[in-house]
C-alpha cells in the first residue's frame, strides 16, 4: 500500500490542545508580572494642566505660572489619606536637602484638618494649592491619592507616580530624571 | 439537514443568547441623582456617558452604578460638560486625555487596540471552522446511499425473512 501523507491539520490534530494550552500559559505568565493597578497616564509629555487656587494658610493664590521655568514636583495629598503619611518623610527629606521644589495639591480636604496634619508631619511644600471640590484633581486624572507628578522647565509632565512614593522609586526613577532635567536647563 | 441537527443548533443558540444576556447585570441606581438636563438629547448623552465611563477606583463599575466619591465627582463633571453643550465625543476626549483609555468600558479602535478588538472575531471564525469540519466529517462517515437495484434486493431479502418466520 502506498503511503499517502496525511493533511497537515489531521497529522497534528492531537497536538492542538497542547499548543493552545502553551499559548494561554505564556499569555497569563506575562500578565501575572503586571500590576493591574498601574494604568499608564496619558498625561506624560503633555503640558501641565493650569490651575490658580488659594494657597493653604495664606491670603493669596498659587498658580502653575508661579513654577514656570523650574523643575518641580506636584504632590497630591490629603489629611484623610492614610498612605500619604507613609511617603511624607521622603518628601520632607527632599525638601530639606533642597533637591527639588514641591507643590502640594490638597485634594478634597478641610483646611483646618490639612493644617493640623502638616503641623504634625511636617511641611515640605513651597506652595499648597487647595482643591476642595476635586476639580483640578480631575484635570490631572487623579484617582488614587497620593499621586506625584514631575514637571520640567517647559511645563511638561515628565513622570507620574500613583500611590505612595518609596525610596526605591525615588532613587531609581525620580531623582535621576530630576538630575537630567536640571542638567538640560543649564 | 436532519431535524435532530437543527434542533441541536437551536438549543445551542438559545444557551448562547442566555449567556450573553446574563453578562449584563441588573442596573443599580446611583446615590444622588443630578438634576435633569435642559433637553432630552442632553439627558440621553449624559446617561450614555455615565454608562460607558468607568469608575476608576472601583474597577468593575461604571459611573452610573458607583457610589464612590470619585465617581460622584466624575458624574458631576460629565453633567457640567453636557450642560455646557459639550458633545459625547468631547466629553470622552476630555476623560481619556486625563485618565487614559481605561476610563472607557468600550476601548476605541486603533492600532494599539487592534488585537483586542479582532480577537473575538478570530476566535469566532476558528470555532465556526471547527464546527464545519466536524459536521462534514460526520456526514462523510454516514453509510453510502444504496443503488436502486441493491435496495430492492435488500427489501426482498427482508421480506423473505419476515414471511419465513
Amino acid at each position: 500500500m502506498q503511503m499517502i501523507p496525511k493533511p497537515f491539520f489531521r497529522k497534528y490534530k492531537a497536538g492542538l490542545p497542547f499548543v493552545a494550552f502553551c499559548a494561554l500559559a505564556v499569555l497569563l505568565a506575562i500578565s501575572l508580572g503586571k500590576n493591574p493597578e498601574h494604568i499608564p497616564s496619558p498625561l506624560i509629555g503633555k503640558p501641565v494642566p493650569e490651575f490658580s487656587l488659594p494657597d493653604l494658610g495664606n491670603q493669596r493664590m498659587v498658580s502653575t505660572g508661579d513654577m514656570r521655568n523650574r523643575v518641580w514636583l506636584l504632590n497630591v495629598w490629603a489629611s484623610w489619606c492614610a498612605a500619604c503619611v507613609t511617603e511624607h518623610g521622603l518628601l520632607n527629606d527632599l525638601s530639606n536637602r533642597k533637591i527639588v521644589e514641591i507643590v502640594g495639591l490638597n485634594y478634597k480636604d478641610v483646611n483646618t484638618d490639612a493644617l493640623a496634619w502638616l503641623a504634625r508631619y511636617g511641611n515640605p511644600y513651597t506652595y499648597i494649592a487647595v482643591d476642595t471640590g476635586g476639580d483640578i484633581g480631575i484635570d490631572y486624572g487623579v484617582y488614587g491619592v497620593p499621586e506625584t507628578f514631575l514637571i520640567d522647565t517647559e511645563g511638561l509632565i515628565r513622570y507620574k507616580h500613583i500611590g505612595p512614593l518609596t525610596r526605591e522609586i525615588l532613587d531609581q526613577e525620580i531623582l535621576p530624571l530630576i538630575e537630567l532635567l536640571k542638567e538640560r536647563e543649564t | 439537514m436532519s431535524r435532530r441537527i437543527i434542533g441541536k443548533i437551536a438549543l445551542h443558540a438559545l444557551l448562547l443568547a442566555g449567556l450573553i444576556l446574563s453578562a449584563h447585570p441588573p442596573r443599580l441606581m446611583a446615590a444622588e441623582p443630578l438634576p435633569e438636563l435642559p433637553t432630552p438629547e442632553q439627558q440621553q448623552t449624559y446617561e450614555r456617558l455615565i454608562r460607558e465611563l468607568r469608575c476608576l477606583v472601583c474597577k468593575n463599575q461604571n459611573l452610573m452604578d458607583s457610589n464612590a466619591d470619585l465617581a460622584a465627582d466624575l458624574r458631576r463633571k460629565t453633567h457640567e460638560m453636557v450642560t455646557d453643550g459639550k458633545s459625547y465625543g468631547e466629553v470622552v476626549e476630555y476623560m481619556t486625555d486625563r485618565f487614559g483609555n481605561f476610563v472607557m468600558y468600550r476601548p476605541p479602535l486603533k492600532a494599539s487596540t487592534l488585537a483586542l478588538w479582532s480577537l473575538p472575531f478570530i476566535a469566532l471564525a476558528m470555532l465556526l471552522a471547527i464546527i464545519l469540519y466536524r459536521v462534514r466529517k460526520r456526514y462523510a462517515a454516514r453509510p453510502a446511499q444504496l443503488e436502486e437495484a441493491e435496495r430492492r434486493t435488500a427489501e426482498d431479502m427482508l421480506r423473505e425473512r419476515d414471511s419465513s418466520s
